[in-house]
């Protein structure tokens, strides 16, 4: 049975269409996340699950029951904030138990589940602390034990991550994954942080301005996003305008300007569309013969990342190309001026049709 | 721009002033009727307690009294709990058609004329012309009524009520409007129905706001006048003794009550004041209820959530509606219907055309006491914001601020009429021998309150704008201090300012009980009213309230449209 | 050539917590520094005593050459920038850039040209009648950045500026802000709590830990010298293997670990018997079916496959029962590895740090919630 369901859910601000019709499907046991940039309706959509927000449209299916007009208390959901939200004037143990206090459990069954998830928390404050005694990332912590305590299979994070230091945030991100599956529960995770999404969830679903984009496995957005936007917003990509010449089984070749062809394994397209080539700076391949693909450029600039180079390359055309490498110990690096010769394996090639609203607007993120 | 060059003494001199003005206007006469009884302790040892003829009589009176005060102001403010503390959620948590109008309606009292509101309240219940018309031209109540149990008077009640109801609603809704929503909503993911989370919740972290502003409510009605001089019948108020006492000459007796009052304001206002800036985690530490008994009261809660949600919204309303537009109502239309001659004996002298412009030509005091009034109200309220304005930004930039802040509560806590003595006392001819009673003694005496009012009303706009951000940036870019806040600080607040000025200037023309002290021979509206009912001219009394309370109605649509902006 | 800002020695302390102590720093005329920290560090105190809006308890702070303890904001030339950017709300876009030149009281033309030209430069000319609640969050940062570079400031404070956008769309600005800074030549003193930020913008960074400094250099300095585990911690991460020194020649050291584990390091700087961490980061560990010649290998089983930002991320166990984690850039025809493979994790000595265990314990010194 489909843990959440969400059918033509929309809403309206005004003349704003917060949520546009969107249709999700939610299996029981999934970590799911919601990415897309500030104002795409994530946040909206994650408030109606929980009952906060009512749509104007649409239904709202949890376990199989319609939960439109069911008040927040009564949908059995956990929930987590941004913010943190712990009660300032009760302490660490009192916040756990509160769920289980206000849905009248019996106390000895409360506090049986209250030591053991402290102790799968792993909480290393004081129960008889204040939250405000506590650093974000315990308080966050502790905020997730509180929403698990009502034994919910359905929990809700509205950027859990948001108000914390990223140092903090690339631990607790795994953490939370962990307790989710070690408990067996769904979660549905929105976040503006593609990277947090990706390195967690079993799907992600892509959003922009209330609509769906795209949804599939993290590896299977980043290798083959089915559209720009989703190209664009997960990971770095890089765009070049071009022309289809030839089409044939092995693949498309593009005519990019300049006397310039790339080759690509991807098959749909006719002759004479207009299309864009993507491709990830990560596949770029530093090499000296001439392969399938080949560019040559000289170095704009040289940005050290850690353990990445990130070389832009101003090719012939005037094209700006990003290219990320791994530093390699004992290779003296790449100098500004230098001439590049570089290549993409076909198989990294993306091809998409010319977006009518132009490049530029397909590809914001605002 | 040429301030820079000025600019290191200026800060100092314009800090000194504003200080030197503020204790010689505001709290010198708030506290010098303390120190007046100090200085003439024989005097008042004499009068009050060892009186040749009365013997301790004045003593015992005013303990009377006082209790009496005391049980009528308990009793309204607990009637404020019960019925503003959910109207003041309403306000602060939900968005709904109509709700301005409410918020206005609750303000009302704030600016309303007293004595105006009194009379108005009195003919709705007392007169066969208010309520009574509805029942075929009867009248209700009396004026001395009691409610059974408590043995106050009924319609000293409801005005005590319906005037101290806005302190108590507006403290409360700020106070919740601070709490983060994501509070309560997070206790209803958790199982909670709103009712729970009111109570476990949302209530504990407002206690502070609930405790101070029945303070104020409670402090409000003990210093209430105006509207009580017209309703009180054969009752004696705190406030109305000190009034009746000054008029006898027994100025020690009214000086002393003067000052018990003030301190009795003192001594509940700085416990919680200090309790209230500690912003301690509530100390609504759990009353330990036993679990079964938990369980049902969650249970009940769940059950009273899913019934009564619209009943809850609504019972506050309809005690808006009872206590404040009621009597407006009435009193306009009362005054519709006396227009010519009075409805019930058709003698012309009984209307309210005869007695304005008739051989007692009402008319004419009419105009000359709002011209007085105005020039009362204008003359004090613009000192009043030329000191308020610099000692709103003294406050909120000095680590004494606080301290200041508190200082100017107690002008709106003490009794006007304990005001207004304080005021005749220090600067008329048993004291400086300044000014004489009249007109500039009124400005003097409005001047004590209006800071206050307009203090407050700054500082919220102060702490709502994020002021220390935007300033820090502007010296950053290269303003010093005086350019930043004259291009910056100053247009944020600017909103602030109008509306304290406004409230002010309102607060101004309706102000009775401290007026009818230290007024001399000038008269105000507000005083009018009272001199109208007691020479029994009720016509032109209905008159002269119905044009004041429109006049204030006026005011805050004024203000409503400024803060649109 | 004189520093244009220069700490010395200084101290500042809210009631009994010292948020700064004994700071030394020199900040070099057009130079890009980042002060990198976790939250509390101090950094938002250092960046306000810098600016002028808070006075150190000790020390001194020099600006251009002089001592500026006493001086006013306003006097001091550096142009303070909050994480919500803190546009004018009752002014628009216009208003907000040519504030500064208007206090400064410059002539109209100059005021008039000075803000056009930095309006395009942060690409808003068409937008300068619109007020700040129109804008979208990025839009406002770049107009945030255009006032102070046009008020004529030779410092830019820098709280952190892309604290209040989404992930993604930082990555795209701060190239530009960085060439916006150098184009005009200016000197940036930038906060942030984010590591990648700072190694991608800085030509020095300054981590700062509790109220000290814990180490300043350039990115790849600090990247490839960390001198703490604290630093190694918290700029790229690393593995942290717990051990005692058991031999040290003069090819390195070898170390041994729980379970009876050796591996060899190159680092000969500490005796036999002293326990120590040792420090390797993700990208040094490889995987593969068989052993590397001259690297450390070790036995171990996939736990867990991650994907994180174009890599595959590995967790592994060894036979120790000591959790790693591996980290290989994603390339194009790559298959990643699978859960429960048994694969042998190699690394070089060379890329192993060593360093003394701390007293606080290890966990404390990595952060860890």
């Amino acid at each position: 049975m489909p843990e959440v369901r969400l059918v033509n859910v929309t809403k309206r601000y005004g003349r704003i269409l917060a949520n546009d019709h969107v249709n999700l499907t939610i299996r029981d046991g999934e970590y799911i996340s919601v990415i897309g940039p500030s104002g795409c309706g994530k946040s909206t959509l994650i408030k109606s699950i929980a009952g906060i927000i009512e749509p104007d449209e649409g239904e709202i299916y949890i376990d199989g029951k319609i939960v439109n007009n069911i008040p927040i208390e009564d949908r059995g959901i956990g929930y987590v904030f941004q913010n943190i939200a712990l009660f300032p004037h009760m302490n660490v143990w009192e916040n756990i138990t509160y769920g289980p206090d206000v849905k009248g459990f019996l106390p000895e069954e409360t506090k049986t589940i209250a030591r053991e998830m402290i102790e799968m928390i792993k909480v290393s404050a004081r129960i008889d602390a204040y939250p405000d005694e506590l650093s974000g990332g315990t308080q966050q912590k502790i905020a997730v034990a509180r929403a698990l305590m009502s034994r919910s299979s359905l929990m809700l994070l509205d950027e859990p991550l948001g108000a914390l230091d990223l140092k903090v945030r690339s631990v607790l991100r795994y953490e939370l994954r962990r307790i989710a599956k070690a408990l067996g529960i769904t979660v549905l995770h929105v976040t503006h942080d593609q990277e947090e999404a990706m390195s967690i969830s079993d799907r992600i679903v892509v959003m922009r301005k209330g609509r769906i984009v795209e949804s599939g496995k993290p590896l299977q957005l980043y290798m083959k996003p089915k559209n720009l936007f989703t190209a664009n917003f997960v990971g770095e990509a890089n765009f070049l305008v071009g022309k289809i010449e030839k089409v044939s089984e092995k693949g498309l070749l593009i005519d990019i300007g300049n006397g310039l062809k790339v080759f690509s394994t991807e098959s749909k397209g006719n002759i004479g569309d207009r299309v864009v080539v993507a491709f990830r700076p990560e596949f770029v391949i530093l090499k000296e013969k001439n392969d399938e693909n080949a560019f040559f450029g000289e170095i704009t600039r040289i940005v050290y990342s850690g353990s990445l180079v990130r070389i832009t390359v101003e090719t012939a055309s005037g094209d700006e190309i990003l290219i990320k490498n791994p530093l390699k110990f004992g290779e003296p690096p790449p100098e500004t001026g230098e001439k590049l010769t570089f290549s993409i394996p076909p198989e990294n090639v993306l091809v998409y049709p010319y977006p009518e609203a132009g490049l530029h607007k397909e590809l914001s993120l605002e | 721009m040429a301030w820079k060059n000025i600019g290191i003494n200026l800060s100092g001199i314009v800090i000194s002033c504003t200080l030197i003005a503020f204790l010689i206007f505001v709290v010198l006469p708030s506290f010098y009727l303390i120190s007046y009884i100090f200085l003439r302790w024989d005097e008042v040892w004499y009068e009050v307690f060892a009186n040749p003829i009365t013997g301790d009589e004045n003593w015992r009176q005013i303990i009377r009294i006082l209790l009496f005060s005391f049980k009528l102001s308990l009793s309204a403010v607990a009637f404020d709990l019960v019925f503003g503390v959910p109207l003041a959620y309403v306000l602060a948590r939900k968005k709904f058609p109509g709700k301005n109008l409410l918020e206005d309606l609750v303000t009302l009292p704030l600016v309303i004329p007293t004595s105006g509101f009194g009379f108005a309240t009195l003919i709705t219940w007392t007169s066969s012309s208010g309520l009574g018309r509805l029942f075929g031209s009867t009248r209700l109540l009396s004026m001395n009524t009691a409610i059974p149990l408590i043995n106050v008077p009924f319609i000293l009640f409801i005005v005590h009520v319906a005037l101290t109801f806005p302190y108590l609603v507006r403290t409360v809704e700020t106070k919740i409007q601070s709490i983060e929503e994501t509070y309560e909503i997070a206790s209803r993911t958790l199982g909670a129905s709103s009712l729970t989370t009111f109570r476990k919740v949302l209530l504990p972290l407002s206690i502070p706001g609930i405790f101070s502003g029945s303070v104020l409510a409670f402090a409000r009605s003990l210093g209430e006048t105006g509207a009580t001089i017209i309703v009180s019948g054969v009752s004696t108020t705190a406030s109305i003794a000190i009034v009746r006492w000054a008029s006898e000459f027994k100025l020690s007796t009214a000086a002393f009550m003067g000052s018990l009052l003030v301190l009795i304001a003192w001594i509940m206002i700085l416990p919680v004041e200090i309790y209230v800036s500690k912003n301690r985690r509530s100390s609504w530490r759990h009353l330990h209820i036993p679990t079964n008994l938990s369980m049902k009261i969650i249970k009940f809660e769940r059950f009273l959530s899913r019934k009564l949600s619209i009943v809850k919204d609504t019972v506050p309303l309809i005690i808006v509606v009872i206590l404040i537009i009621i009597p407006v109502v009435v009193v306009i239309s009362s005054v519709t219907l006396y227009w010519s001659a009075d409805p019930y004996t058709g003698r012309v002298e009984g209307g309210v055309v005869y007695q304005l412009f008739g051989p007692s030509r009402y008319l004419d005091l009419i105009l000359r006491a709002t011209l007085t009034s105005v020039i009362v109200a204008s003359i004090s309220t613009y000192i009043a914001t030329c000191i308020s304005i610099p000692l709103s930004f003294i406050i909120e930039r000095r680590r004494y601020g606080h301290i200041l802040r508190t200082m100017l509560k107690v002008p709106l806590i003490i009794p006007t009429s304990s005001l207004g003595l304080s005021v005749l006392l220090l600067w008329g001819s048993s004291g400086l021998c300044l000014v004489n009673s009249g007109i500039w003694m009124i400005i003097l005496t409005h001047i004590v309150f209006s800071v206050p009012v307009i203090v407050e009303s700054i500082i919220a706009a102060y702490e709502g704008s994020g002021m220390q951000m935007y300033e820090e940036t502007a010296r950053t870019l290269g303003a010093n201090a005086y350019s930043a806040i004259e291009a910056v600080s100053l247009p944020l607040i600017k909103g602030g300012i109008f509306t304290g000025f406004i409230l002010s200037f309102t607060h101004s023309l309706g102000e009775t009980g401290a007026t009818l002290i230290v007024m001399g021979r000038d008269t105000t509206i507000p005083v009018l009213v009272v001199n109208m009912v007691e020479a029994l001219a009720i016509p032109a009394a209905l008159f002269t309230s119905t044009y004041l309370i429109v006049l204030s109605l006026v005011m805050l649509v004024i203000i409503r449209i400024l803060t649109q902006r | 050539m004189l520093p244009l800002v220069e700490l010395v020695n200084v101290t500042k302390r809210f009631g009994k917590i010292t948020a700064l102590n004994r700071i030394n720093l020199s900040v070099e005329d057009g130079e890009y520094l980042c002060i990198l920290g976790p939250t509390g560090a101090g950094k938002t105190t250092l960046l306000r005593l810098i600016a002028g809006l808070l006075e150190p308890d000790e020390g001194e702070i020099y600006i251009e050459g002089r001592k500026v303890n006493k001086v006013p904001p306003e006097e001091r030339n550096a142009a303070y920038m909050f994480q919500n950017y803190a546009l004018f709300p009752h002014m628009n876009v216009w208003r907000n850039v040519s504030f500064g030149p208007i206090i400064k009281e410059w002539n109209q033309k100059r005021i008039n040209d000075v803000t056009s030209e930095v309006l395009e430069m942060v690409r808003l000319g068409e937008r300068k009648n619109a007020y700040p609640h129109e804008l979208s969050g990025g839009m406002q940062q770049r107009v945030a950045l255009a006032r102070g570079i046009a008020s004529g400031a030779r410092i830019l404070l820098l709280d952190e500026p892309f604290g209040a956008l989404d992930a993604r769309l930082r990555v795209n600005l701060r190239t530009h802000l960085k060439s916006l800074v150098k184009d005009q030549r200016l000197t940036a003193i930038h906060v942030t709590h984010d590591q990648e930020e700072a190694l991608m913008v800085s030509d020095r960074i300054a981590i700062l830990r509790e109220g000290r400094i814990e180490q300043i250099g350039s990115p790849q300095e600090i990247y490839t010298n960390p001198k703490s585990i604290f630093t190694i911690s918290f700029v790229g991460g690393a593995n942290f293997f717990e051990g005692v020194v058991s031999r040290v020649n003069e090819f390195g050291s070898e170390i041994e670990l729980r379970g009876g584990l050796r591996i060899h390091v190159s680092d000969r700087s500490r005796n036999v018997g002293e326990r120590v961490v040792v420090a390797v980061r993700r990208e040094h560990i490889s995987l593969g079916k068989s052993r590397r010649r001259g690297f450390n290998n070790l036995l171990g089983e996939i736990e867990d496959v991650m994907f994180v930002g174009g890599s595959m991320e590995y967790m592994i166990k060894l036979e120790n029962d000591m959790t790693l984690f591996s980290r290989i850039l994603l390339k194009g025809s790559s298959t990643p590895l699978r859960r429960g493979e048994i694969v042998i994790i190699s690394f070089h000595p060379r890329e192993c740090r060593i360093f003394e265990y701390p007293r606080r314990g290890l966990l404390k010194e990595i952060e860890a919630i």
